[in-house]
């Protein structure tokens, strides 16, 4: 999960440097920032991003883990400032993204805190289904195109308007019943069907925009890596708690 | 009459003043049933069609567009024609106001009109606009702009601008508006305030440009943007339409805001083949495929496609805040016979720097941070554009010539043929029938 933190921060920030982000867009537009100013808090936002993930791959890197957090969360605040289409729904869409580095931190702070650090996995992975599921039962446009340019640059299928919509409402159906799953905290499984579906969507964007994707892959890493560790993380725990109370948590990659 | 007026103006001041201390606050005065916030709306057929729209605070209960084809003075019973709006309503959200849509249809071409609006006996002043050729061979100059948005200063100067354009050149028909009116599209005060700034374009002699909306981000989801432009091409989740600004000139306006393949691209192609003999096609869409600030849109594997080989002459994209104007595309690559990209919302928003190293920005092409009004002139050989930065500066020039035609690509070549043999098989069907004789199966 670390690892997929520095991809995605790499991608994340390479956005933010090179085209534009919603940081960008609020300092400039909504609180009326100079250019310069704007560039420059925007580079500083993004160095510090990627620096507190690389940090964070250090066994140790406790604050690093707070401060990709609190970046994140930043980044979610301005998605939803300038988002028109359902911004209410962003802080779960993103959850994987903000709330899934507080649970290495607490990985790190307090060996014995890892049934809150699988708790805040399992929650954000559910709040990221829930809000995409949310959004796939809206026939989000960009999901739709998402469906139309896999099947037809994988599989040279133009499929019908009808058909993807309803494609979504199944998927947004099937996105908010592993949320609900997972919330309970009684089912594993779930979580591997998560991490699979994570990995596939975001794989899919190749797909779509070819090479030129692979910022959006990396994006959406976590939403692969977070379910992925809790289904990991999940077993040895309680397998732990009834055998060896003072086991050292896993190391969570 | 006028006293009364006057006290009920007041009245409605102190009640308004009382409910919200200033509900239209920024906006030219809207009281009671005073129509405001007049337009000309172009969707379809710009030689027989146009909507016009206006507000009334209080919904009212007489509304009427009288129309002519000559200047009236003498009373509203003068005018030829009148028109009771099909469409009046409230606006979704706070402040209360009601928009009216009176849809004018069997107008005719090359002809201009003039109008009045009323509602409850309190009459516009005059304003006229004039339809679209249906000759071939005319010449046909509109402008476009994109992203008037939150700097307010700024969008006054460029509607200004836009007046004095229209003044100067009776020629220039229209206004293209690529999206992005406003900061919030969910917001109407802020429609509000731009639909009162919009009336800064208005003549001096009451001429109106009719304006050829997109929808923008900022308008992505919600209902008012459809309120404020009648719908254009059949409301939220579509939003997109074909415009003949003549015989012999396709103005497409495409969603970037909603799903770019499915029935959007279908649209798109089936608009495209339709008009393959016609000399010019141009789109509008505001997520831009060949961005100078951002990166690229999702639209672009759906319809960067069909522009290239379906002979798209040029394209208008907004969203980035900045000037720019491709080299030719065709195929990801710079091709002498491709398509022109330019843009990119210059209509008041601040503007950006734009990034000046991507291949497609190097000359011939150009990019460059200014508020700016795109000029366009359709001719029988060249479309000429300009960029008109405040104070009427001309900030960029380019011509695209008609090139001879290319050849579809494979996949839309097949689509043609298989069209082709389709319409031929129905049309040896009907002479068949026609003669009382089974159509042969061996002819296509």
């Amino acid at each position: 999960m670390r690892v997929a933190f520095v991809l995605m921060a790499i991608a994340v920030s390479t956005t933010a440097l090179l085209y534009d982000n919603s940081i960008k867009s609020t300092l400039f537009i909504n609180w009326d920032l100079d250019e310069a100013t704007e560039i420059t808090v925007t580079q500083v936002w993004a160095w510090l991003l990627i620096g507190s993930a690389v940090a964070g791959l250090h066994p140790r890197a406790f604050a690093a883990h707070l401060v990709t957090a609190a970046l994140m969360a930043l980044l979610m605040c301005a998605d939803v400032v300038q988002g028109e289409i359902l911004p209410q729904l962003t802080p779960f869409s993103q959850a994987s993204r903000y709330i899934a580095p507080l649970a290495l931190a607490l990985l790190l702070a307090r060996p014995s805190s890892d049934r809150f650090a699988i708790a805040t996995l399992r929650i954000s992975a559910a709040a990221t289904f829930a809000g995409h599921g949310a959004r796939a039962l809206h026939h989000d446009s960009s999901f739709a195109d998402l469906i139309f340019s896999t099947a037809l640059n994988l599989f040279d299928l133009e499929i019908e308007q009808g058909t993807v919509e309803s494609t979504l409402t199944v998927i947004g159906i099937c996105d908010l019943l592993l949320a609900a799953l997972v919330t309970t905290g009684r089912f594993r499984w779930p979580l591997a069907l998560m991490a699979g579906w994570g990995l596939i969507t975001a794989l899919s964007r190749l797909a779509q925009y070819e090479l030129e994707g692979w910022r959006l892959v990396l994006e959406r890493l976590p939403n692969a890596a977070v379910p992925l560790s809790a289904f990991i993380l999940t077993p040895r725990t309680r397998s732990n708690a009834s055998s060896e109370p003072n086991a050292e948590p896993t190391e969570v990659s | 009459m006028i006293t009364r007026t006057s006290l009920t103006c007041l009245a409605l001041a102190i009640a308004s003043a009382a409910q919200n201390p200033n509900p239209f606050a920024g906006t030219i005065p809207l009281l009671g049933a005073t129509p405001c916030h007049t337009r000309v709306i172009w969707t379809e057929s710009p030689q027989s069609c146009a909507t016009i729209s206006w507000s009334t605070v209080d919904a009212g209960a007489n509304h009427k567009v009288y129309y002519d084809t000559q200047t009236r003075s003498d009373g509203v019973s003068t005018y030829a024609q009148q028109l009771v709006p099909q469409r009046n309503g409230r606006f979704s959200g706070a402040p209360t106001i009601h928009f009216h849509h009176a849809q004018l249809t069997n107008l005719r071409p090359a002809t201009t009109y003039y109008f009045v609006v009323q509602s409850d006996k309190n009459t516009s002043r005059e304003y006229h606009f004039t339809t679209a050729p249906s000759t071939p061979d005319a010449t046909v100059s509109i402008l476009a702009t994109g992203d008037s948005r939150s700097n307010h200063p700024g969008r006054r100067k460029i509607n200004g601008m836009i007046r004095d354009l229209a003044a100067k050149d009776p020629k220039i028909l229209a206004l293209a508006h690529g999206g992005d009116y406003v900061g919030s599209g969910q917001i109407l005060r802020q429609w509000v305030v731009w639909m009162s700034h919009n009336e800064d374009c208005t003549g001096p002699d009451g001429r109106l440009l009719p304006i050829i909306p997109a929808r923008g981000n900022h308008e992505a989801a919600g209902p008012l943007y459809d309120e404020v432009w009648c719908w254009p091409g059949g409301g939220l989740g579509s939003n997109y339409y074909k415009t003949m600004l003549s015989p012999q000139i396709c103005f497409i306006t495409l969603n970037s805001e909603t799903a770019a393949g499915g029935n959007q691209s279908k649209f798109l192609r089936a608009v495209l083949m339709q008009n393959l003999e016609t000399r010019w096609k141009i789109a509008q869409y505001h997520t831009p495929i060949w961005p100078a600030v951002k990166a690229r849109g999702r639209v672009a594997p759906f319809w960067s496609p069909l522009f290239d080989h379906l002979e798209v002459n040029l394209v208008i994209e907004s969203d980035g805040h900045t000037l720019k104007r491709t080299v030719p595309i065709m195929d990801s690559m710079q091709n002498p016979r491709g398509v022109v990209y330019i843009g990119e919302g210059g209509a008041g928003v601040k503007q950006r720097i734009p990034a000046v190293d991507r291949w497609y920005l190097q000359p011939p092409g150009m990019a460059m941070s200014a508020l700016h009004i795109w000029r366009l002139d359709f001719d029988k050989d060249t479309i000429t554009g300009r960029a008109f930065g405040i104070g009427q500066t001309e900030l960029d020039r380019f011509t695209v010539k008609q090139t001879r035609p290319q050849y579809p690509s494979p996949r839309e070549r097949d689509i043609i043929e298989k069209q082709k043999a389709a319409a031929a098989a129905a049309a040896a069907t009907a002479a068949a029938a026609a003669q009382g004789k089974p159509a042969d199966p061996t002819k296509k």
